[in-house]
């Protein structure tokens, strides 16, 4: 007690963290399983844990499955939305099209959905003709849980903005964060489930699948999780959504990747973004790959 | 190890303190520099020998230095030696090796400090080898500094004191906010500018990039330097300020007594002084500052933006010798805004090792951006964005602000306020896995 008085600080910081610490590691193989990795301390758990919205009045010993569904409850839509899709008439999902150059008035009624790298689209091109729902550090398995679509000054998800706001186009461009999530198949799965969604909610509109951007030439050789094999193998499964008939599949490295396939030096300073200046590379790229239905 | 690697803060400080404690005093250098090596050795293993080798020479050649006391060619023989030792490993590790051991900038400078003490007679040798490299190896101060000198931890037991422990802990969180809360929040707003291109910076947002890195940088070095100290405090022994309100100074000479004050005093002591400071005439003086400032620039980094950055710096510190000082101290506005100017300035060139990145954000600063891809309102997005970051740096350097915290160092209030600080920084940290690179989403 006496030692408190002189000391109280020291004490409480070393009392709080070891009850945070022993809650982790109550909590390691329950709620707190998918923050446990090897390099993080039992006190990160709890911390990452509640960022997670999961707290220690939880129950710590309940199990939470590791990867967040897109929307959990409207699991059993997107497979009514596979089967409407299914049945449609044969002669629709026949007719495949083909690229053509479109100019800038193509992007009046477009949308483009995605992570940071369209956050600088929406910033930096000229394309503000185009409306953007996207946030800096989105991922395929938060971006329809989070509220970054504004519509009429009111921020919402993407689902109930789609309910809501009718496009003709809609870009769809994530996958660089999650790329140390999962592998490339669970990404795969998630990603057309993504697309199944949209389709749902816009059965009108052309979506484009975005291929991840190839990471710069540095940051290749040297990370084990941004870099190139891994990209190529995600954008081989977005391939697979595409069906040339609602679906497109567009590859932006073609204008933006040097020809050992990173994202070419000059184009930018982290390896990850575009510089401001060369978002018309990208967009004149995007310009040669319109689609239009008559 | 970063300080702000929940690794370290939860793993490693804990049960290093734990152990530290259940041994007496006289036997806590052993723990000290066991500890300190196991530290370097999470570290970088690969350059643990290095290390080790610096302290064996110290140790030898200090005892060999005061040994030939009498036969004094002899003596300045090994010392001069030594010296060419310590820097030639240093050199061939900035310039010729494409890695740097962690730490070696500041242990070299530990070693250098420790032999030249020995050979000016300041100190007497350390006979204790463990006690010795408990010193030079001591892992709060050892891979970012504080650069302290032998007489300011010089001991042979450590004790601990439960006063120490408490301003420790409170030194300790205010430094693990400076960093966390302030400096790597705006080291995003450096890191996003980057992105942009310093080409395509609107001038105010190249001016506010600037201030942002300006504040950034001090703050991350603070931070960090106030962790050290505290850690060091609850350890027992006090390391010394490295920092004292360098943007109130009036002049760069000042600020660069009030900025990495250990480093400046080791460059005063051990190389200005030595090559005869100001006491040869004003020829002579301003080419050792020269020298130095040169030195200081290269000891900052390999590229040559830092030598750049030197020599700029000399060149307003040799202004400012020559009568620029007078003036600037006799105009309390002129000198605020020489500081203010001057300094993020400098800081530019020390930011980015690209020249042509470096003439971008420079002409971005003070003419127009030479690409216009990004639209001037953009610089009302960041503010938005950081103007907390900048509040915040700005408030917790007013005086009044220091003066209140002083006042309510002692109540419960201010404690649980700390505490709950520390909470946030961990809730802030959480999740990065201690590397500063996953800090950046995409």
């Amino acid at each position: 007690m006496k030692l408190f008085k002189k000391c109280p600080l020291f004490i409480l910081v070393f009392a709080v963290f070891a009850i945070i610490a022993v809650i982790g590691i109550i909590g390691k193989n329950g709620i707190y399983s998918k923050f446990s990795k090897k390099e993080m301390t039992p006190v990160s758990y709890v911390f990452e844990g509640a960022k997670d919205k999961i707290y220690p009045w939880n129950n710590l010993k309940s199990k939470e499955t590791y990867e967040p569904e897109i929307s959990k409850p409207d699991t059993s839509e997107q497979t009514s939305a596979v089967s409407s899709i299914m049945s449609l008439p044969p002669k629709a999902q026949e007719k495949t099209y083909d690229f053509t150059q479109v100019d800038k008035s193509y992007f009046d009624d477009a949308l483009f959905i995605g992570d940071s790298r369209t956050v600088g689209l929406s910033m930096y091109s000229d394309l503000d003709n185009a409306t953007y729902y996207a946030d800096v550090g989105e991922s395929i398995y938060r971006i329809f849980n989070d509220k970054i679509a504004v519509v009429d000054g009111k921020s919402m998800t993407i689902d109930a903005a789609l309910s809501k706001k009718k496009f003709a186009k809609i870009y769809f461009s994530t996958g660089i964060n999650e790329l140390g999530t999962g592998t490339a198949e669970s990404f795969g799965k998630k990603y057309s489930e993504a697309i199944d969604r949209i389709k749902e909610l816009q059965p009108d509109a052309i979506i484009f699948a975005e291929s991840i951007i190839a990471v710069g030439p540095e940051l290749n050789a040297k990370d084990s999780v941004f870099n190139n094999k891994n990209i190529n193998e995600r954008n081989a499964e977005i391939k697979k959504t595409a069906d040339n008939k609602t679906v497109f599949y567009i590859d932006a490295n073609e204008a933006l990747a040097d020809k050992n396939g990173n994202l070419s030096e000059q184009y930018s300073n982290d390896g990850l973004h575009l510089k401001a200046k060369y978002y018309d590379v990208w967009t004149n790229f995007l310009m040669t790959k319109g689609i239009v239905k008559n | 190890m970063q300080f702000t690697n929940l690794n370290f803060m939860f793993r490693f400080l804990p049960a290093f303190f734990i152990i530290y404690l259940i041994f007496p005093p006289k036997y806590r250098n052993k723990v000290l520099f066991a500890g300190s090596i196991v530290f370097i050795a999470i570290g970088d293993l690969k350059y643990t020998p290095l290390l080790l080798l610096f302290i064996t020479v110290s140790f030898f050649s200090a005892i060999a230095i005061s040994n030939l006391r009498r036969k004094e060619s002899l003596s300045r023989t090994v010392f001069v030696a030594t010296v060419i030792f310590f820097s030639a490993v240093l050199l061939y590790f900035k310039y010729v090796s494409p890695n740097m051991p962690l730490g070696i900038s500041f242990y070299t400078f530990t070693c250098i400090s420790y032999i030249s003490d020995i050979y000016m007679g300041n100190i007497t040798i350390e006979k204790s080898f463990i006690n010795l490299g408990a010193y030079i190896s001591c892992f709060p101060k050892l891979i970012s500094g504080p650069i302290a000198l032998y007489s300011d931890m010089r001991a042979k037991k450590r004790r601990i004191y439960p006063e120490y422990l408490e301003e420790g802990m409170s030194i300790f969180i205010i430094g693990l906010a400076y960093k966390v809360i302030i400096a790597d929040h705006l080291a995003v707003l450096f890191n996003d500018c980057k992105i942009i291109g310093f080409e395509s910076l609107p001038t105010a947002l190249a001016w506010l990039c600037a201030y942002g890195f300006s504040m950034q940088l001090y703050f991350d070095f603070q931070g960090y330097s106030l962790m050290a100290i505290g850690i060091g405090k609850m350890l027992g022994f006090n390391l010394p300020k490295n920092f004292d309100h360098p943007y109130r100074s009036r002049s760069v000479s000042e600020f660069y007594r009030r900025w990495h004050m250990t480093l400046g005093t080791w460059f005063k002591k051990y190389l200005y002084i030595p090559l005869g400071g100001n006491r040869k005439g004003i020829s002579h003086t301003v080419f050792n500052l020269f020298v130095v400032w040169i030195v200081t620039g290269m000891w900052h980094g390999a590229t040559m933006n830092f030598v750049l950055w030197g020599f700029v710096l000399f060149l307003f510190i040799a202004a400012e010798k020559l009568g620029l000082k007078n003036i600037l101290y006799k105009h309390l506005l002129l000198s605020k805004i020489y500081i203010y100017i001057v300094m993020p300035v400098t800081w530019v060139i020390f930011a980015v090792s690209n020249t042509t990145d470096m003439i971008s954000w420079l002409s971005s600063m003070f003419f127009m951006p030479s690409d216009t891809a990004v639209d001037t309102h953009i610089f009302f997005t960041y503010i938005k964005t950081y103007w907390m970051f900048f509040a915040a740096g700005a408030i917790v350097s007013l005086p009044f602000f220091e003066k209140i915290c002083f006042k309510l160092k002692g109540r419960m209030i201010f404690k649980l306020l700390l505490l709950a600080v520390m909470l946030l920084c961990v809730y802030d940290m959480a999740g990065q896995s201690g590397s500063p690179f996953l800090y950046f989403k995409f």
